[in-house]
């Protein structure tokens, strides 16, 4: 039961960093978009090279 | 009405559907030009992916026309872009070309939206990274100006059928961002803080239930429960006690005074029992309060910031701008500057930026907007226009004579801020039942403190104050927020954003609904309904539509269109060439087909040395001929939306009166109510008529549904209990309504009543729930039997309970797929462009 006496305190030390990490992220925009991010995973496609756009068509049936 | 719906916007195309575009090796029927356009760019682009990963239909959209390119050209000027367009790189580079334009897109519904846009632009020439945010529409394109033109970038995104507009991130944005940063923090500091308290709780309520902790160490947990709960109530919970202040200074009873009331008394005498090391604390319950509530309000908060977003973003076009002559020559001038006795050059297509005179020539213009008149309406020189409608035939002079506050769009805009004062206000259900809770929750500590200071003195304090704790509002708070909070997204995404608060609340009272007719009711643009040969003519109905179609094919004049569709269906009839074609100006049009002399047009142009009278007296009548013998009678009318009978059949089966209100002509407007099967109908209405007719009623008591578009519409929508503007409604219109229905589908409507009905029922449910626990805890707590972990876990669970029965709302996808009621053939008969070949 002693360890409390030095835990206790050890954890608020965490919180307090955890919250200023936290509102550091904030303030780097990291929440301004709460929806895109999840999707954009999902639609992850290999970078096309750059090439006039005309030229990037795939196949396309007559 | 069929169940065949366009593959790009899903909404529906009646039969036999006139447009295909191949995607994958499938032909998909299309509803119009516009989605055809779109679906082949984003097809040719590599990116027909986007129609397998998108959950939300797109967007119906408009036909890209030359006149848009050259618009859009204007973004091109320096002094234009400055005020959206930075420097990428630190200006101190003087080799300086590459840019970063912050875009406002129109037209998002879904994740695949963002990664279609990124895609298709990111394969542009000069084109270095594009971001787009999902939740604000915001884009960010970084690109090289000496490669690629802003215009092109815009005319991309165009042609994938979204608008794009300048994002000016001006003061009210940057608050907008500020508020939202905040309200995170603060329920971060709520969520974190509450997680720790909780875990000291459980060794403090084990402790309490096993009786074998020792003292110190009780009070030690408790001092640092009460570190870690001080910033939660003083930082997270500060917006809970400045309304309530704010509630208590103008004696209006919120629901933020019983929370603060919950959450201020809980603190404190938790503080109380923390120093003197008796009583119980209620740390965990204040924190966890504010967490939920916080969340609640963040929701709610975010949706408020999208609509309010989306509001800003129906305002933010470029300055309107006219050409003007200037010694001589004519310059673009924005619309402000004009001055009376300017002269002013309007082309076809373009708004007439004020009142003025016809200098020369003569023109029809369609002023629609401001009357309800489908069709042009001609003008010779001498003629008055009018600000705000449409030239439509040729490029012509006029002479200003009324500008800003005196025109008549100006005039109406004066009605309209009449008709915002006089609007009824719709009370709030949760403010209602707060102000009675309220009171019920002090009366009742009140006689629990005056009973148990009788009993046990000692224990009067701790037992009011777990009723206090107990009776914390929490769920009956977020019981309503979070139900709204969900239907306004559902609906958003269904393709009606709501801009003002009340519309959901107002809507389950709404039994009468009102529509314009032009615009609204019909699409608009004039289309071919009927074809009546003379007798004895040799042609099939099909053969005199290709004939004709051939010859409009080479007008630009609105009737033209109506034709042109045809021949897009039958590729075959396309193989027809007119020569020789020649435009009579306001008479009709000639030309030579196979060798034969064909005219269109008014009946003394088509046949001049007969005066036929056309078969019935409403509706357009064009008359064809060949060789001064007459052929047949073309019938144009401005054709329904192809939902419009289905809606109103709905509104119908829900027991509202549906009215037809136009400023439009009586026949026109007779025959379109019966079509409709509308009973009730008014025609020929000003915007002064149209006001006094909805007040006339609203005295009478019934709560009135506006939908329109026009600007003569606009002082109705304001003075309708709730009003609603079509998507591509004058400007006007959409920002004074209270809801508009982007994507233009009046189903929509019908769904947001189904939607009001299911809102309503689950408010109750929740207020309910929320109003039962609080009772039923009640007496335990004024009893003395509720201990604090009981009360925490009563209060978790019954907010628990309150949000996911409000997020069953957001649920009910089956709502905007659901497939059509089949209606009688004889409605869909007469309507659309099937009739005509009928």
């Amino acid at each position: 039961m002693e360890s409390l006496i030095i835990l206790i305190p050890l954890a608020l030390i965490l919180i307090a960093v955890a919250i200023k990490v936290f509102f550091w992220a904030v303030d780097d925009g990291q929440f301004d978009d709460l929806e895109g991010p999840a999707h954009s995973i999902l639609f992850d496609e290999p970078q096309r090279p750059k090439i006039p756009k005309k030229a990037s068509n795939k196949v396309n049936k007559p | 009405m069929t169940d065949t719906r366009c593959f790009h916007c899903t909404l529906p195309v009646s039969e036999p559907a006139v447009f295909f575009a191949e995607v994958e090796g499938t032909q998909q029927p299309m509803c119009c030009p516009g989605c055809k356009a779109v679906t082949e760019a984003i097809v040719a682009g590599g990116l027909e992916n986007y129609y397998q990963h998108r959950t939300e239909s797109a967007n119906q959209v408009t036909d890209l026309n030359r006149r848009l390119q050259e618009e859009l050209q204007v973004y091109d000027r320096k002094e234009i872009q400055k005020d959206f367009v930075r420097p990428a790189t630190p200006a101190s580079d003087s080799q300086n070309d590459r840019f970063t334009a912050s875009l406002l897109i129109d037209g998002i519904t879904c994740a695949a939206c963002v990664w279609l846009l990124e895609n298709h632009l990111e394969a542009l020439d000069g084109v270095e990274q594009v971001s787009v945010n999902l939740s604000t529409h915001e884009a960010q394109i970084t690109w090289r100006r000496s490669e690629t033109a802003l215009s092109t970038l815009l005319l991309e995104i165009h042609r994938i059928g979204y608008k794009a507009f300048p994002w000016r991130a001006d003061q009210q944005e940057a608050l907008l961002k500020k508020e939202n940063r905040l309200f995170i923090r603060r329920l971060a500091v709520a969520g974190i803080g509450t997680m720790q308290v909780m875990m000291y709780a459980i060794a403090l309520y084990s402790g309490a239930i096993s009786e074998d902790m020792p003292e110190i160490y009780r009070d030690l947990i408790r001092i640092f429960s009460a570190i870690v709960a001080t910033p939660v109530i003083f930082y997270s919970a500060a917006p809970f006690f400045k309304a309530a202040w704010r509630d208590i200074k103008i004696r209006h009873l919120g629901m933020d005074v019983p929370v603060s009331i919950a959450i201020g008394g809980a603190y404190l005498a938790s503080l109380w029992a923390t120093f003197f090391s008796n009583g119980e604390v209620y740390y965990d319950s204040v924190s966890m309060f504010t967490f939920f509530l916080l969340t609640g309000r963040y929701l709610e908060l975010r949706a408020r910031h999208a609509t309010a977003r989306a509001a800003r973003a129906l305002t933010n076009l470029l300055p309107p701008s006219c050409l003007k002559e200037v010694n001589g020559q004519y310059e673009r001038v924005p619309v402000a500057e004009l001055q009376p006795d300017d002269k002013v050059r309007i082309l076809p297509g373009d708004a007439i930026p004020a009142d003025g005179v016809l200098l020369n020539g003569s023109t029809s213009v369609n002023e629609s907007m401001l009357t309800g008149e489908y069709l042009p309406i001609e003008k010779q020189q001498g003629d008055t226009l009018l600000c705000s409608s449409i030239n439509v035939d040729h490029p012509v002079d006029i002479k200003v004579t009324k500008v800003g506050e005196e025109t008549r769009v100006a005039s109406i805009i004066q009605l309209l801020q009449q008709a915002q004062q006089d609007k009824p206000a719709i009370a709030k259900l949760a403010d209602k039942v707060a102000g009675w809770f309220v009171a019920c929750v002090l009366l009742v500590a009140i006689f629990v403190y005056w009973g148990w200071s009788g009993i046990a003195p000692e224990d009067a304090f701790w037992i009011t104050l777990s009723v206090l704790v107990v009776t914390c509002p929490c769920a009956l708070s977020l019981a309503t927020p979070a139900a709204l909070t969900a239907a306004t997204g559902y609906l958003h995404r269904m393709g009606l954003l709501v801009t003002r608060g009340h519309v959901l609340e107002g809507l389950q009272s709404i039994d009468h609904v009102i529509f314009d007719k032009t615009g609204t009711l019909t699409k608009g643009e004039l289309s071919l309904t009927q074809v009546i040969p003379f007798d004895g003519c040799s042609y099939s109905q099909e053969q005199l539509t290709h004939l004709a179609a051939a010859m409009e094919a080479h007008s630009e004049h609105p009737i033209a269109r109506a034709f042109i569709v045809h021949s897009d269906s039958d590729q075959q009839s396309c193989q027809q060439d007119a020569r020789d074609v020649k435009n009579h100006l306001g008479q009709g049009i000639e030309g030579t087909i196979n060798g034969t002399r064909y005219r269109i047009g008014r009946p003394d142009f088509a046949v001049p040395s007969d005066r036929l009278e056309p078969p019935e007296h409403d509706g357009q009548w064009l008359l064809m001929s060949s060789n001064d013998q007459p052929l047949c009678w073309f019938r144009i009318t401005d054709s329904l939306r192809p939902e419009a009978v289905n809606t109103v059949q709905r509104l119908h089966q829900m027991g509202k009166t549906v009215t037809l209100l136009s400023g439009d002509a009586e026949p026109v407007v007779a025959a379109t109510a019966e079509s409709l099967d509308i009973r009730h109908w008014k025609s020929e209405s000003s915007p002064d008529d149209k006001l006094s007719f909805i007040q006339a009623l609203q005295k009478q008591g019934h709560k009135i549904l506006m939908i329109g578009d026009g600007i003569n519409d606009v002082p109705v929508l304001a003075g309708a209990d709730i009003s609603m503007a079509m998507g591509n409604a004058s400007d006007l219109a959409r920002t004074s309504a209270d809801a508009v229905l982007i994507s233009g589908n009046l189903e929509r409507l019908a769904d947001a009543f189904n939607l009001t009905i299911r809102t309503r029922k689950i408010i109750r449910q929740n207020l309910a729930w929320a109003l039962g626990y609080n009772l039923a805890a009640l007496p335990l707590a004024a009893a003395g039997m509720i201990a604090p972990w009981m009360a925490a876990t009563g209060m978790a669970l019954s907010s628990l309970i309150v949000v996911a029965n409000a997020l069953r709302l957001n649920r009910t996808r089956e709502l905007a797929t659901k497939p059509h009621q089949p209606t009688t053939p004889s409605d869909a008969g007469n309507v659309g462009v099937a009739g005509a070949t009928a």
